[in-house]
């Protein structure tokens, strides 16, 4: 126990003392100053077995056993070059994190690329906390990879230390590389299912309404047809005229009541405050799915009723980060 | 349980050959049995491969591990201890096959391989089997190589050409430390017996025996001289000699194997005298026997062997392994004063038997006057009556030196050499029988003297107390005097039974000059080997003192830093260094001049095509405008034309370099 927690330790200042050394950066080549090397479990088995041989040489007196004990043994220093090489000279860089929701894992997408022509095999990446894979350079020179994440809290989610190791090509040696990622991902909150739609409609209070309201294009009321553009919600289509070959059109509505759903934080005062993000962040899912349109008030925050892909990731940003004390955030948000 | 690492395809390919090939020289080592259990648990390692089968419970392992000991207990009894412990290994190897979960098991399976491969060399140490053996190692890291690639790779020869890549680069290091590291003595005791059986001289000897040797083609020893070669009549190679005599076999009396010779031989002493004294090398095969062939009397031996009353030299264990050693031998009377316990050693005789031969010894004895005139009759006896023969008849009766001398009349040099000794000691005359070897074959190729078992031989010494010295007397040099002329291939090569357990080596099938050529390649590049690796630590510190000019530890270690040093630059430099493809020579020429661009601003865009950039430059270096257009023009002839004239691309050549001098100076005006 003694000697695992010493290990422990021992681990862990290595750890720091190789983080230390290594600047965030976007892209970085790993050389002699990133990488560590060391023989492995099997590498010391590996030795251990090579004193074996050199004991029955010696008692055999076998000049042909020494040859090949010598001839392993050299083998083995050989292969730190090899295991070297085969981190050394490749191009790391970090190109995005992905949002995602609390409870799953957390992607970010990285990019290596050989040196010249030399080839990398069976190199292990994985963040500190996450899985491992494994990636080959051999007739391409670039590879894409996506390395996870568990997200834990909402809000920005720094990408771990990125450990790259290989034990490549015959498992005696561990070379790795311990890089600091200069990737972020933003975590939305969890979604928890609550609350009643009735509960949404046209709760809004006085002044905050009154830029919003006229005529507005998706209400219920139908009024004619418009063209069809992108981005619009299918279920608008009018597939009646596109069946007859007139083409995309869109039914048009025009709303007469305020109907437009507004998320407030005002809602469900029973709950606490993380509870009623989740609850708000599992209603933007549901309206947006609905295609509807909605609006977000939290203290402090407004984000007028509006629709589509943009809306949504910009109301999922506010909730992931609403009220956190996190200075990432105002420093990502602007691209 | 399931696997948790699953092999590759290409691993389970690798893995199958690696086991292949380290077992197929144990065919002939471990009890048979095992390949029956290898067939076994591969077959069921290749069920599971193929997903058909799971790995066996534990009860059939355990059960199959019990079958294995229970096995290898029984060999104990028969074999020697090594056969077993390697069986041991070789079933560990094989039963871990059938649970294989993670790669740390994979692991084992291999690295009880490379220890298999090495435990190999304590059975056969042949330049092939040594070749055979790289082979599997390169082999079993391939495999090694394949369990620490990515599942999606599955290139099959990569692996192995990848491991020949990293013993090629690991070959300069191991000879240094091969020639480099000391060899000290064995750490504490081992037992060398390997289970072989040797074919050669043994402790006792019936007088057919020697001829049973002529079937083997196999070497005894090969010997080297420094000195002139003895002539070919005095290469008597003694062995061992026989002083017991019951009837019908020759054997050693105990004192005779452990007397060591007393007190300081008068003569013996005298130093070195290039006439009579040969000074040589001897590569011993293993013989599983104490003694150590020599020529004639060795003067100067090894502080490892011990020099009997006999003259014969001993060495302190059973031979198990070829060894070398380096003799001087004086060809020369043996001063022997023979004291009253060993006189009468010499002289014993069963009580009875054999009566016509002590009644012919004792007519003999006094019909002559000294034991010259004895010894002349007696020859003569044999040159006249007596036919020299590979296949004599069979003397079952008790007084078989009766037989031989009155009846069958037809022997081998073990018949003579016996029924002289007999003789001799019936006449009261101190004889004993030596077993050793008569002759040698010349490899013109390193000069070393090969002889084979079809040259064993057996011949008698007798003591004259006249010169208080032991004189050899060789029945068979009257009876076939072509034996101590020719080479016993050539004398004997119209019986039957000669050779008959080497049919290449028998006259007529490598007697074609260009297969002898052959031969005698093969055998100096064997002999050179047994000298330069299989005994290298006799020569190891030789080697060093001339290599390095005297030993010093610093030396060493120098060494050692240097060469590795070297060696691993060498192997940096291949992996780090790796070349792109050969550059264009347009393209780095373009190169060279958007360099010079550079500076003013001007440089090739990105994207922009050659013609537009020539036009480009015309435009802004005027008075080049000429040399651009010419540059425009071949580029296009040889980038798209295809036009590959030489001269071409020298002209492209020249205006560039002439172009790249003149911009910096147009932009200073």
């Amino acid at each position: 126990m003694v000697t695992g927690s010493i290990r422990q330790r021992l681990g862990r200042a290595v750890f720091d003392w190789s983080l230390r050394r290594s600047p965030r950066l976007k892209q970085l080549t790993l050389s002699q100053r990133r990488i560590y090397i060391m023989p492995s479990r099997a590498g010391f088995v590996f030795l251990m077995l090579l004193l074996v041989m050199l004991i029955l040489a010696i008692n055999f007196q076998n000049n042909l056993m020494f040859a090949v004990t010598f001839l392993l043994a050299s083998l083995f220093v050989v292969t730190i070059l090899h295991t070297y090489a085969n981190l050394s000279g490749l191009t790391i860089r970090f190109v995005r994190g992905h949002p995602c929701f609390v409870g799953e894992q957390a992607a970010f997408d990285l990019t290596l690329t050989a040196k010249g022509t030399r080839q990398y095999e069976s190199i292990q990446l994985r963040l500190r906390t996450g899985e491992e894979t494994a990636v080959d350079l051999v007739e391409d020179r670039q590879r894409s990879l996506t390395l996870y994440q568990k997200a834990s809290r909402r809000g920005f989610l720094p990408a771990d230390a990125l450990q790259i190791e290989t034990f490549y090509p015959l498992g005696l040696f561990r070379a790795w590389a311990w890089l600091q990622v200069d990737l972020k991902s933003l975590v939305y909150p969890r979604p928890v299912e609550g609350g009643r739609l009735s509960d949404l409609s046209g709760s809004v209070s006085g002044d905050q309404s009154q830029a919003h309201i006229g005529e507005r294009h998706g209400g219920e009321e139908f009024t004619g047809l418009e063209q069809y553009q992108d981005g619009m919600s299918l279920k608008r289509v009018a597939w009646k005229n596109y069946a007859r070959g007139q083409g995309m059109y869109a039914k048009q509505y025009v709303e007469l009541n305020d109907n437009r759903r507004w998320l407030s934080w005002d809602l469900w005062p029973e709950l606490s405050p993380e509870a009623r993000i989740s609850r708000l962040t599992w209603w933007v899912l549901q309206l947006h799915r609905r295609g509807e349109e909605y609006g977000l008030l939290l203290p402090g925050i407004e984000i007028g009723p509006d629709r589509g892909e943009a809306h949504r990731v910009r109301v999922l940003e506010a909730l992931a980060c609403f009220g956190l004390d996190d200075q990432h955030s105002t420093q990502e948000r602007t691209p | 349980m399931k696997p948790l690492f699953q092999l590759t395809r290409s691993s389970m390919i690798w893995l199958l050959v690696s086991i292949l090939m380290v077992m197929i020289p144990y065919v002939t080592v471990v009890p048979g049995w095992l390949f029956l259990l290898a067939v076994f648990t591969v077959g069921w390692r290749l069920m599971v491969h193929s997903g058909r089968w799971s790995f066996p419970h534990w009860s059939v392992r355990s059960a199959l591990l019990s079958l294995v000991l229970v096995g290898l207990l029984f060999e104990l009894r028969s074999g020697s201890v090594m056969v077993v412990t390697v069986g041991l290994l070789v079933a560990a190897f094989l039963l871990k096959l059938t649970e294989m979960y993670r790669r740390r098991d994979a692991l084992v399976v291999l690295y009880v391989a490379l220890l298999l491969i090495v435990c190999s060399f304590l059975f056969f140490q042949s330049i092939p089997m040594t070749l055979y053996s790289l082979l599997s190692l390169i082999v079993v890291t391939a495999c090694l190589n394949t369990v620490y690639r990515s599942q999606q790779n599955t290139d099959i020869w990569r692996p192995l050409k990848r491991s020949a890549v990293l013993y090629t680069q690991a070959l300069p290091m191991m000879l240094v430390l091969f020639l480099i590291f000391p060899r000290i003595g064995p750490l504490w005791q081992v037992d060398m017996n390997t289970g072989q059986s040797f074919t050669g001289l043994s402790d006792s000897m019936s007088p057919g025996d020697v001829s049973r040797l002529t079937r083997s083609a196999d070497i005894a020893f090969r010997a080297r001289f420094e000195t002139a070669l003895p002539p070919e009549n005095i290469r008597y190679w003694r062995g061992l000699t026989y002083d017991r005599f019951d009837g019908r076999r020759w054997t050693r009396s105990e004192q005779q194997g452990i007397e060591q010779q007393s007190g300081v031989q008068s003569g013996l002493a005298a130093r070195f005298n290039s006439l009579r004294d040969y000074r040589y090398e001897i590569v011993m095969e293993a013989t599983g026997q104490r003694w150590r062939y020599g020529l004639d009397v060795p003067v100067s031996y090894p502080a490892t062997v011990r020099r009997l009353a006999d003259m014969t030299l001993q060495g302190q264990d059973p031979l198990m392994q070829r060894t070398q050693y380096q003799l001087v031998s004086r060809v020369a009377p043996q001063q022997d004063q023979l004291s009253a316990g060993r006189y009468d050693r010499y002289l014993q005789l069963p009580e009875r038997g054999n009566e016509k031969a002590r009644q012919l010894a004792l007519q003999w004895a006094s019909e002559q006057p000294d034991v010259k005139a004895f010894t002349a009759q007696m020859m003569t006896f044999f040159a006249t009556r007596f036919r020299y023969t590979l296949e004599p008849p069979l003397l079952p009766g008790s007084d078989s030196v009766d037989q031989f001398l009155f009846q069958t009349r037809q022997g081998f040099c073990g018949h003579f050499a016996s029924a002289g000794a007999f003789l001799l000691r019936a006449a009261g005359v101190p004889a004993r029988v030596v077993g050793g070897y008569l002759g040698g074959e010349l490899n013109p190729l390193d000069g070393a003297l090969t002889v084979r078992q079809y040259e064993a031989h057996a011949w008698l010494e007798y003591w004259d107390r006249e010169s208080q010295s032991w004189l050899r007397l060789d029945p068979t040099s009257v009876v076939a005097p072509l034996r101590l002329e020719q080479p016993a291939a050539q004398l004997f090569s119209s019986e039957s039974s000669f050779l008959a357990d080497a049919m290449l080596m028998r006259k007529g099938f490598l007697s074609g000059a260009l297969l002898m050529q052959l031969r005698l390649r093969y055998e100096a590049i064997n002999y050179g080997w047994h000298r330069w690796v299989l005994n290298f630590q006799d020569r190891q510190s030789d080697f060093l003192q001339q290599l390095l000019g005297g030993i010093s530890v610093v030396k060493i270690v120098l060494l050692i830093l240097i060469t590795g040093g070297l060696v691993l630059l060498g192997v940096a430099g291949s992996l780090f260094i790796r070349r792109g493809p050969r550059q264009d020579p347009l393209v780095s020429a373009l190169k060279r001049l958007d360099k010079r661009l550079l500076q003013l601003g001007l440089q090739r865009r990105s994207g922009e095509p050659p013609g537009q950039f020539f036009a480009r430059m015309e435009q802004s270096f005027p008075s080049l405008s000429e040399e651009f257009a010419a540059l425009s023009c071949c580029y296009e002839q040889i980038s798209y034309a295809e036009n590959s004239d030489p001269e071409l691309l020298a002209q492209f050549r020249r205006l560039m370099s002439r172009c790249c001098s003149l911009i910096p100076q147009k932009k200073s005006l």
